[in-house]
């Protein structure tokens, strides 16, 4: 097993690589082309560098987007509709803000790079999503919200998992109808990491309304905890059997 | 099928309930703000699907130089109730959105709430549960350090 840390977009993103029967020269060879495709990533879709392709569209100095930029703006519509809106790019404040998809989409895009040379089994987690190459299962651990050294959860993975809370970054999360954030975090598995990220947030924005969408959507599923310390799940949602 | 049909005609009926705050009686519309183009929607469909003997559109959006959003009323669809919003750019629709959406109150009173249960690392290793890695909110690089994540890989460096 080789592992690596990377500082970029704005957080941590681990990796962790089965090596198997692979030279760890090639692995990490792979790593750091992983790690180069999320530095570009960046640089294209961060909110925070002046000169990214997103910030010259925000402030309106380009006409044109990048195919880079078509493939998110399509991503976010899907995202958007299917969440009915409660994830909605379009209704942030500042313009069109693609930040709560375009982290997973760019882990999910590291780890199709290290499948492409050769890797079979690895996990990437972007500051707390959590995407995994297929046909391995992993656990992993949910963040207890209020209590930073404990987990509330443990789920066996074996595609994509993220989470949404207002509890790290100072990050406040904006209901694009104009009303209450329902819970401090929020957690869907399944499907895409591009595409669970955004519902993540979706879901910490709307909560039962987002929960009920995901009971109608195949192969994702989800919680949320809210300020009172509940946690409300999809019918489908299954923890790893662990006694606190 | 039979729940789509019945979700557009709610969604068509919050249109037209969205166009009568247009219609031409002098009154200015609410403007909250005019958004860029939101993406199509399953709402936006029923806009093209409008048969073309229909001129309700034509005949209600005033001629004067509209800009703003608005939002039509709950309107009851099969799983719920929604209300449709809409965005006009210089008389042009340029964004139909779900403004609100309130799912079956059946729904919420099925769902049963857990407590939420604190997980240390002394009960995990108690219990042989291997976590490879932690889900959360976004952590920023400085906080990196003291969370569960930042613990993990300095035990896989070793």
């Amino acid at each position: 097993m080789i592992t690596k840390a990377e500082t970029v977009m704005g957080t941590v993103v681990s990796f962790m690589v089965d090596t198997d029967n692979l030279s760890d020269k090639l692995v990490s060879r792979a790593l750091d082309e992983a790690c180069a495709e999320l530095h570009r990533l960046d640089d294209r879709f961060s909110r925070w560098k002046a000169d990214s392709e997103l910030s010259r569209l925000r402030d309106g100095e380009v006409n044109t987007t990048s195919t880079l930029m078509d493939e998110v703006f399509e991503l976010c519509a899907h995202a958007c509709n299917i969440s009915q809106g409660y994830f909605d790019p379009w209704a942030m404040p500042g313009g069109f803000d693609p930040t709560g998809l375009v982290k997973g989409w760019a882990a999910e895009r590291a780890l199709s790079v290290l499948a492409q040379r050769g890797i079979t089994a690895a996990l990437i987690n972007a500051g707390g999503d959590v995407c995994v190459l297929p046909g391995t299962t992993y656990q992993v651990g949910i963040r207890h919200p209020q209590e930073p050294d404990a987990l509330c959860a443990v789920v066996a993975t074996t595609s994509a998992i993220a989470t949404s809370g207002i509890y790290e970054r100072g990050d406040h999360l904006i209901n694009p109808f104009g009303e209450d954030v329902a819970a401090v975090s929020a957690t869907v598995v399944g499907g895409r990491l591009a595409l669970a990220d955004a519902l993540a947030t979706a879901l910490a924005v709307g909560g039962k309304d987002v929960l009920y969408l995901l009971e109608g959507l195949v192969g994702l599923e989800g919680f949320f905890i809210n300020a009172e310390g509940s946690l409300f799940k999809t019918s489908g949602m299954v923890f790893a059997e662990v006694a606190p | 099928m039979k729940g789509t049909y019945s979700l557009l005609g709610a969604t068509f009926a919050g249109f037209v309930g969205v166009l009568m705050l247009h219609s031409p009686s002098g009154q200015s519309v609410p403007v909250s703000k005019v958004t860029s183009p939101t993406p199509s929607t399953t709402t936006s469909s029923s806009l093209q699907q409008t048969p073309p003997g229909s001129t309700t559109t034509t005949t209600v959006v005033p001629t004067a130089n509209v800009n703003g959003s608005a939002v039509g009323p709950l309107e009851n669809y099969s799983f719920g109730k929604m209300a449709v919003k809409v965005t006009i750019a210089n008389n042009r629709i340029v964004g139909l959105s779900i403004a609100s959406l309130q799912t079956l109150e059946s729904y919420s009173q099925q769902l049963e709430q857990y407590a939420v249960p604190i997980l240390k690392s002394e009960v995990l290793a108690a219990q042989s549960t291997k976590v490879y890695a932690v889900s959360g909110a976004t952590y920023t690089s400085e906080a990196y350090a003291y969370s569960i994540q930042g613990a993990l890989d300095a035990l896989h460096f070793k």
